[in-house]
């Protein structure tokens, strides 16, 4: 803090968990987007950063990878950027006497904005099915009240751990009329999804993602943000902490990007509007909460 | 011969050449087949795993969903892949989802445990294929027996990237196929190429046979050429030739060799035959020289005997007669002197004749039974008054027994051995004639204790004149004929003579003579027993009341004969010649005996003469045919003619016997 204001330039270190494609978009625009008082350096992996004695006045591990690995040993404020709020929050909650100066940027987006979406994209869907592994009260009471804010009503059903997918979601399937895929890589990952969508077509249910990947493996719709605006945000809030000397809070994604998957669409038989009606009808949607 | 030969050069050049190609053929086909039928195994086994891949995949979804319908829908499409026997859909926990069999009794077995290891372990007791797919996992993917082939399959699930930055790892399987493909179409394919491969190899080696076959015809057919040629050659045939052209050069060298050799030969020879045949010409003419000296001897001799026969033989009658008329005379010892000398000149003369007649081969014997007993004694008897006079034993000790031989002269033989055997004797020596029965043999020994023979004169003592000097014994010497006539008597009669002597220690002849058989003695005749018994009755008239009729055209003769057939009793005609017969026959003159000259000058004969005697009336009288010819053409006549033929001179004894048989013989045919 004070070495930060001594300091005429602000030494960022940009930590990636690896050195996959949206990780170096992220730091493409990241370094694009700061001020030229930020002097940015990337290390490609958290033992790079660890073993090169880094004196940055902040860090920003890019990836949950990254994080898991720089937050226990934390010496300067972190940013953490591109990490599933459930996981970062458990992370951050065995870092109590750095919390300050912990922040992070999700990659999921709000649920309230993802239940917009969701009846944005499919207004008629009464029923909306969630099948998750371990019990998360509270997200699942968030998004249940949301959903009973669109009218509808949320259908949960746990799934063990190990157990066959193919049951529970099929009797899931059964009773929904849209199936929310619910950030839990226990269920949704990619060995699985080819089957779970697979299922999903059969009961005729369309199934909402959270990627563009999940879109083009055959989601019918996904609320998203890119690592360009996930980096532009995060680009802000180092401007914020360089003029203030302060992290924001974590918050979700400001940006986000709407993919649909017309093909399936049409081959469910759902005819949905176009992504600029789709987006008119979040943002009225967004400001009638609002008020 | 030339069969093994070709056999050999045929069968080598077959071994030569087939054997390394046989090897050849054998470890190619070896190692195509080989190659061939792991490619087989191996398209197989990479078709079933594409099989097994696709159907893990395709099976994904059903296997996720557990969805038996979908499951069985993509397993009956995958069981109608050809060899896929039957197949397995195994979960995630090992479990048995699908278990498709095309009608085979395993799924029963497998729906009833499951196919992890360790279940596999604990069911030990299940046989066969269903043991063997229980076997078949992940760490061990590819099983096979003699029909089949497992393939195990994991089924991972096709990876979707969700999210990029998704760090998940990838799940594991979540369940398996097991595919059992079978070997049936493989095996039959690998049979079908076997036996393909198998009528190629045979299709080849009869067509390398083939060509071997022609190849070493070229070699064989030659060698048998060769062969026969040289056997031709082996045979004498030298004019043989080989005509072949074939492309083995050392074939043809050979051929060309053995043709000039051949021509080599064949002049050769030519030359020798020439030299030969000069050779033999050469002999031819010395031989033909001899036989001509022979023959000129012969014919010297012949004459000779004949000429000195003429005079003898009259002088012998005259003698005859003249003895009888001065019976009772004081030169009565004069006239015996006198045919004491005509005798020995006779015999002589006589011998001379007989070697002639042997030498001539004019003595045919007459083979027959003869008994020893009485020939000996007859011998015995003759020469027991000559033995006395010398002061000489001679003791016979026949045995009963036949011999097969000619009488006459068998008794020639032994009547020469005996006078030899007295005249070398000393006064008061003994004789011995002794028999001895050996096998089948009789073995007649003239035994004397004389003056011997010594060893080097026995080697001479055959031959002509040959006579052993008698020191002691100057008197009566023998004309050295006698033993000469035994040498070529027993030589004509097969008769055995050895010869045992020493100087002064005396000699032994033995004749080995076969015993007559029984029935041989059956037909046993002497012949002339009564000629040889008749000698005896010396001073009686044998042909008082006989006609006889003497033809001969020498007077001297006539007359001598006429005289002392006269002097015998007969009534005597004669005839000079064939016409005089005939005189004497018109004028109705008969006789009872015939006595011709054979010989009777210008173109008559003795046979003529007793011919027309017998044509005119008289068809059975006898008749004797006198010769001083011994040719032999001459004795075969007579015998041929059935007359009796008698040489000159002719002993008056002789011929009175003969005489007196041939009046008894008629008159017995008459009576």
């Amino acid at each position: 803090m004070s070495a930060c204001a001594r300091s005429a330039r602000l030494n960022v270190a940009l930590v990636l968990s690896n050195n996959s494609a949206p990780y170096r978009e992220f730091v493409t625009t990241f370094n694009y987007s700061v001020k030229n008082t930020v002097q940015t350096v990337v290390f490609e992996s958290p033992d790079e950063f660890l073993l090169s004695l880094d004196n940055s006045d902040i860090v920003i591990p890019v990836g949950m990878h990254a994080s898991e690995v720089l937050m226990p040993s934390a010496k300067v404020p972190m940013l953490s950027v591109m990490v599933p709020q459930g996981a970062y929050e458990g992370l951050s909650k065995m870092q109590l006497k750095h919390a300050k100066t912990l922040s992070a940027i999700y990659l999921n987006q709000p649920w309230a904005r993802q239940i917009d979406f969701l009846y944005a994209v499919l207004p008629h869907s009464p029923r909306v099915g969630v099948l998750h592994t371990s019990s998360m009260a509270q997200e699942l009471h968030e998004i249940s009240s949301e959903v009973t804010r669109h009218g509808g009503v949320l259908i949960e059903r746990e799934v063990a751990m190990d157990a066959l997918l193919a049951e529970p979601l099929d009797r899931l399937l059964q009773v929904s009329d849209v199936l929310l895929a619910f950030p839990d890589s226990a269920i949704y990952n990619s060995t699985n999804i080819r089957n779970i969508l697979l299922s999903t077509y059969r009961q005729n249910v369309p199934l909402l993602g959270w990627s563009q990947a999940f879109v083009n493996a055959g989601a019918v719709a996904a609320l998203f943000s890119t690592p360009e605006q996930l980096a532009r945000q995060a680009a802000a809030l180092i401007y914020v902490y360089e003029q203030s000397g302060h992290l924001p809070l974590s918050q979700y994604p400001a940006e986000f990007n709407i993919a649909i998957n017309r093909q399936v669409a049409r081959s469910l038989g759902i005819v949905i509007a176009s992504d600029a009606e789709i987006l008119a009808r979040m943002k009225k949607e967004r400001n009638r909460a609002d008020d | 011969m030339p069969m093994i030969k070709r056999h050999g050069i045929q069968q080598q050049v077959a071994w030569l050449t087939l054997l390394p190609l046989l090897v050849l053929t054998v470890f190619l086909e070896f190692f195509l087949l080989q190659g061939r039928f792991s490619d087989l195994d191996q398209a197989l086994l990479e078709r079933g795993k594409l099989i097994s891949r696709q159907l893990a995949s395709s099976s994904e979804y059903g296997v996720f969903s557990n969805n038996q319908a979908f499951l069985k829908a993509i397993a009956h499409s995958v069981l109608h892949e050809p060899d896929v026997r039957g197949l397995v859909i195994l979960n995630a926990d090992a479990k048995v989802l699908l278990n498709e069999y095309e009608s085979q009794p395993q799924h029963e077995l497998l729906g009833k445990f499951s196919v992890t290891d360790t279940v596999a372990k604990s069911h030990q007791i299940e046989l066969g294929a269903a043991q063997l797919i229980t076997q078949v996992n992940a760490r061990k993917p590819v099983i096979s027996d003699e029909q089949s082939i497992w393939i195990y399959q994991a089924i991972i699930p096709t990876q979707v990237a969700l999210d990029e930055l998704d760090m998940t790892p990838s799940s594991p399987h979540i369940g398996a196929v097991i595919i059992e493909m079978s070997k049936e179409h493989t095996g039959q394919d690998k049979r079908k190429i076997l036996l393909i491969a198998l009528l190629a190899t045979f299709v080849f080696l009869i067509l390398s046979l083939y060509l071997v076959y022609l190849a070493s015809r070229s070699i064989t057919v030659p060698t048998r050429q060769l062969s026969a040629a040289v056997e031709q050659i082996a045979q004498g045939d030298l004019s043989t030739r080989v005509n072949f052209d074939t492309k083995i050069d050392e074939l043809n060298k050979l051929a060309r060799g053995l043709n000039e050799m051949t021509v080599q030969l064949q002049q050769d020879r030519e030359i020798l035959q020439q030299r030969i045949e000069q050779a033999t010409q050469a002999l031819r003419e010395r031989k033909d020289e001899a036989e001509r000296a022979s023959h000129d001897k012969s014919h010297f001799l012949a004459t000779a005997s004949h000429d000195l026969r003429q005079p003898l033989h009259a002088l012998g009658l005259y003698v005859s007669e003249l003895r009888r008329q001065l019976s009772a005379s004081p030169q009565q010892h004069l006239v015996e002197q006198v045919e004491q000398s005509v005798d020995a000149l006779a015999t002589l003369l006589n011998a001379l004749l007989d070697i002639s007649k042997l030498d001539a081969g004019a003595i045919i014997p007459q083979m027959q039974a003869c008994d020893i007993t009485a020939m000996l004694n007859r011998v015995a008897s003759d020469y027991q008054m000559l033995a006395a006079i010398n002061n000489i034993r001679l003791v016979v000790h026949p045995i009963d027994g036949y011999v097969m031989s000619d009488p006459i002269l068998l008794e020639r033989i032994v009547t020469n051995l005996v006078s030899n055997a007295i005249r070398y004797s000393h006064p008061n020596g003994c004789v011995l004639i002794a028999c001895r029965k050996r096998a089948n043999q009789m073995r007649i020994e003239i035994r004397d204790n004389g003056i011997g023979i010594s060893q080097q004169d026995q080697v001479f003592i055959f031959r002509e004149f040959f006579q052993i000097a008698k020191p002691q014994l100057d008197n009566n010497k023998g004309q050295g004929l006698g033993l000469a006539i035994v040498d070529r008597l027993v030589k004509l009669l097969g008769i055995g003579i050895e010869l045992h002597s020493a100087l002064g220690k005396g000699s032994l002849f033995a004749l080995q003579i076969a015993l007559a058989t029984q029935s041989q003695r059956a037909e046993h005749t002497d012949r002339y027993p009564q000629l040889l018994n008749g000698e005896s009755s010396d001073e009686r008239l044998p042909l008082s009341g006989k006609r006889v009729l003497v033809v001969d055209d020498d007077q001297l003769v006539l007359a001598s004969t006429s005289t002392i057939l006269t002097a015998w009793g007969g009534e005597v005609s004669i005839a000079a010649s064939l016409q005089e017969v005939r005189a004497m026959l018109f004028s109705g003159k008969e006789w009872d005996l015939i006595i011709s000259d054979y010989q009777l000058g210008a173109d008559e004969t003795g046979l003529d003469v007793i011919g027309t005697v017998r044509a005119q009336h008289m068809a059975g009288i006898a008749a004797i045919l006198i010769s001083g010819d011994t040719s032999p053409e001459l004795l075969q006549l007579a015998n041929s003619a059935g007359h009796h033929l008698i040489h000159k001179p002719v002993k008056p004894a002789k011929l009175r016997s003969l005489v007196m048989f041939l009046l008894q013989e008629s008159g017995a045919a008459h009576s």
